[in-house]
């Protein structure tokens, strides 16, 4: 056994050297790609800004260098699977063919990744000598924490790209399917995902980074989630380890090795394509307001996915041959969608009408769809129990419905809009404008364990519909305010500064550009709870109404620090908080009554 | 010894191997003829663990071969288009050979890369079509495999290399006992170098015989009379061909001559010869006897 191990273990080393060898050209351009891309990328990021900005962008660089190559050396490595000549030679080498594959596949992955370590140490290096001492610890645990990340993503990358050879015949269908794959997967599951917001009424569509790139390795980066990208690296390696033994050698230069991928490929390309036009035609339907939306909508699905379909079989099977057999799951596909659809359009079996009885119920929350975490807390997590709360929040809920149904019927795919703005983590509780509220999203907690979440958006507190029917004046109360703000459900620990504005709220940009000149100032720790105090003894005093005129106005910044922001809230200091004026006046801004 | 039992090769709707049975012995030179698509090169892929047969069983030294690491290392397969990269010289590839195969001879490589006319140096891929098959050639017979498998491995060559090839494999046939298959169509060569010859056709075997076996047991017989005489004079014999011009007649019999010159010596012939066929001539017969319209395709 020993013996054997050893035997192959050498039989391996000999083949990783010999990849090594190989692609001795291709490594020596990667070193000049990256040496070159480090120098350029320092000195642009230090004309531009500083030496940690030409530090980003060089890490940047070498992530992107890293990746082209990595893919690269696979394509060329893996080539061994997809051309016939190359089969024989290797096939009949005394390398068993899962050594041959795994040690083409660390040669790579080695190949690929040494250089990008060694010019990531370098920037730490580069930027221990130019920051402070705790800048410096905290900036390299990023560019660490980033390197591990760039790292993991390049070794999933050339996995999957692995996997993939393993599953096609040709080169290209290699290429095709893993580019593919990448790039329709996190459309469909986006779309998927996101289009019950259009149809059905309650479901709120969050955006899952997670969810939507979990087939996408070449932006795992962007997720910042090595733990799953390890286990979607050893999921594609011991796939590879089973499926590598039982590949038919034939199929070099031919046709895909086993029918799942060939099928899967095609479908989640086409159905991205199709759901791409549908949404297209949707939207060229709802600004022309020329026909139909459901008939728009499925047009385009049909018309995009067909062609895409189509073009894809054409590069596949290199012509028609079998065309009308391969449409059998194209067909399962467009039949599994329409059902899908139907049943969003439907009402998904009562989903959109469910409100849970009030003696269901254990407690309620209104953030559960979003949250801040601060040292591995969500300081957003707040569950009511408030018996009063409750129902008033459930009456709520029954409102909102009772006031969409009258207009969702007749408008089903254009009465929301999947391009809301996106108002995560910056909160208009206490604005002084009167609609401050454009979403209610309610999550019960129920007493047999289970949770049921629902989300409205674009909801306008005190609409008035046709039959005169108030809606939701819940969400300009007080109750619902302290029950959603940070000011009331975050602990004060949090409170990191409160920035501190003259008479009109500025954005970040604004304070940025050089010639802003207005008052603006930040104040930290004791100053900043001071003014959250001051203000919550003023809110106790004389409330807060929409529609107040306001003096001046605050942002409460939340996190760990100033810099580490997680959520922020508005308040616009009424006229009436005298002391809250006072104590801005006294950190130096100058406020409207001043002037 | 390499056994072929019942083994079975299929590409989508097309049978290429279909339950093809045979044994090759230690230490012979085995001919794989056959008409284009009969399936020697699938043959000779599936007995070096390239491909999986579908059915069967391909062994050798009684075990099968299919990533079967210890019995490869005794192959080497030479394919009819060997693969060399665009960087490959022989030296690179030499530094693969070297390691993964135990019975690899540095002596006999250097040898070998003295006796053929090859730079070691050069890019392989910028060679000749015949060079390159040198080139594969002395990188399998450093390996000293005991099991050569060749694909049309005289494609190419010009006739003194040629030569060189055939004793180089007759030398380590003698010396080392290698065996050695080579599928070819050149007939011309392989009467030279094997002992054994079998012939493919439609994926199945139609014969397997020692060379000397085959060219004896068939003949060529020109023979003429005198006198008009009747076509079932000869149906004693069994006769592979025939044609007729006036009273002089073209046979290929099977058989041996003792056994069917006195029957044609008792229809009291004015002339009779008979000629031993060549390998060619045999080949042409066999495939014709087996289906193979050759007035057909010629």
């Amino acid at each position: 056994m020993t013996s054997t191990t050893y035997s192959k273990f050498k039989l391996g080393l000999s083949v990783f050297l010999w990849t090594l060898r190989n692609n001795i050209a291709v490594i020596v351009i990667y070193l000049s790609l990256i040496a070159f891309g480090a120098i350029t990328d320092t000195l642009l990021g230090f004309a531009v800004e500083s030496i940690e900005t030409g530090c980003f962008y060089m890490f940047l660089g070498t992530l992107e260098y890293a990746l082209i190559i990595g893919l690269v050396i696979s394509i060329r490595s893996f080539s061994y699977l997809h051309n016939k000549r190359q089969t024989d030679m290797i096939g009949s080498l005394p390398v068993s063919r899962r050594v041959m594959y795994f040690s083409k596949l660390i040669s790579t992955s080695i190949i690929s990744l040494v250089p990008m370590v060694i010019v990531d140490s370098v920037i730490i290096i580069m930027t221990q000598n130019s920051v402070t001492f705790s800048d410096f610890f905290h900036s390299n645990l990023g560019t660490l924490s980033l390197t591990l990340n760039a790292s993991i993503m390049l070794i999933a990358c050339i996995s999957f790209f692995g996997l993939m050879s393993i599953c096609c015949g040709k080169t290209s269908d290699k290429i095709i399917s893993f580019f593919g794959v990448n790039l329709a997967a996190p459309v469909a599951i986006t779309i998927l995902t996101a289009l019950p917001s259009l149809l059905l009424m309650g479901y709120s569509f969050s955006f899952n980074i997670n969810l939507v790139m979990f087939l996408s390795p070449i932006f795992s980066i962007i997720t910042l989630n090595p733990i799953y990208w390890l286990i979607f690296t050893a999921i594609t390696v011991l796939l590879s380890f089973f499926l590598i033994k039982k590949r038919k050698s034939e199929c070099a230069q031919s046709h895909f090795a086993y029918k799942f991928p060939l099928i899967a490929v095609k479908v989640l390309i086409s159905f991205s394509a199709g759901i791409v036009a549908a949404l297209i035609l949707l939207l060229i339907n709802n600004l022309t307001k020329s026909g139909n939306d459901y008939v728009s909508f499925w047009i385009g699905m049909i018309i995009g996915s067909f062609i895409s379909y189509m073009i894809i079989q054409l590069i596949f099977a290199r012509g028609f041959s079998g065309f009308l057999k391969s449409l059998i799951p194209y067909g399962a596909m467009l039949l599994c969608f329409a059902i899908y659809f139907t049943s969003m359009c439907t009402g998904f079996f009562g989903y959109d009408n469910y409100v849970p009885e009030l003696d269901e119920i254990e407690s309620v929350s209104f953030n559960a769809d979003r949250s801040a975490y601060v040292d591995g807390v969500n300081i957003l997590e707040h569950n009511i129990t408030d018996k009063e709360v409750i129902k008033k929040a459930v009456k709520a809920h029954k409102d909102e419905l009772k006031y969409k149904a009258s207009f969702v019927k007749a408008h089903m795919l254009d009465r929301l809009s999947l391009f809301t703005d996106d108002y995560d983590n910056i909160y208009n509780t206490f604005s002084e404008d009167g609609e401050p509220f454009y979403r209610y999203h309610i999550t019960y907690k129920l007493k047999n364990g289970n949770s049921v979440s629902r989300g409205y958006d674009n909801v306008y507190a005190n609409q008035i519909d046709d039959d005169g029917l108030s809606n939701i004046d819940f969400l300009l109360s007080n109750t619902y305010k302290e029950n959603i703000s940070p000011l009331f459900i975050c602990d004060k620990k949090y409170l990191a500064a409160v920035e501190l504005y003259g008479a009109e709220y500025w954005s970040q940009e604004d304070i940025d550009d050089e010639d802003f000149d207005e008052d603006y100032n930040v104040v930290y720790k004791s100053k900043a709870m001071e003014v959250y105090n001051t203000v919550m003894e003023e809110y106790k005093k004389y409330g807060f109404k929409t529609n107040d005129l306001s003096e001046c106005s605050l942002q409460f910044e939340y996190g760990k620090s100033y810099k580490e922001t997680e959520l922020c809230e508005n308040f616009a200091v009424p006229k009436s908080y005298k002391k809250t004026i006072a104590l801005i006046k006294k950190y130096g801004i100058q406020t409207t009554s001043t002037r | 010894m390499i056994e072929i039992k019942n083994v079975t090769k299929v590409f989508g709707e097309v049978k290429a191997l279909d339950n093809l049975s045979f044994t090759v012995s230690s230490g012979a030179v085995f001919g794989l003829v056959g008409s284009n698509g009969a399936g020697k090169s699938t043959l000779l892929r599936v007995l070096n663990g390239v491909f999986k047969a579908d059915g069967g069983e391909a062994l050798i030294d009684g075990e099968n071969v299919f990533e079967n690491q210890k019995i490869k290392d005794k192959c080497f397969f030479v394919p009819d288009y060997p693969y060399f990269s665009n960087g490959d010289t022989i030296q690179k590839n030499a530094f693969l050979y070297r390691k993964i195969y135990s019975g690899w001879d540095e002596d006999y490589f250097k040898q070998l890369c003295a006796t053929f006319p090859i730079n070691t140096k050069q890019h392989i891929v910028n060679m000749s079509k015949g060079m390159q098959r040198q080139s594969a050639l002395i990188l399998a017979l450093s390996t000293r495999p005991k099991y050569l498998f060749l694909d049309e491995i005289f494609d190419g060559l010009d006739p003194v290399v040629r030569q060189l090839v055939k004793k180089l494999i007759i030398t380590n046939v003698t010396d080392n006992g290698t065996t050695v298959m080579i599928a070819s169509h050149n007939l011309r060569e392989l009467e030279d170098i094997c002992d054994h010859i079998g012939l493919l056709h439609k994926g199945g075997i139609i014969l397997e015989r020692e060379l000397d076996d085959l060219k004896l047991g068939i003949h060529k017989v020109q023979i003429a009379f005198n006198s008009e005489i009747d076509d079932n004079l000869f149906s004693d014999l069994e006769i592979v061909n025939k044609s007729r011009n006036g009273n002089l007649f073209n046979l290929t019999i099977r058989g041996n001559e003792q056994d069917f010159i006195p029957k044609l010596e008792a229809l009291n012939p004015a002339f009779m010869e008979s000629l031993p066929l060549t390998l060619e001539e045999v080949f042409i017969n066999e495939m014709e006897g087996a289906g193979y319209d050759i007035n057909n395709i010629l």
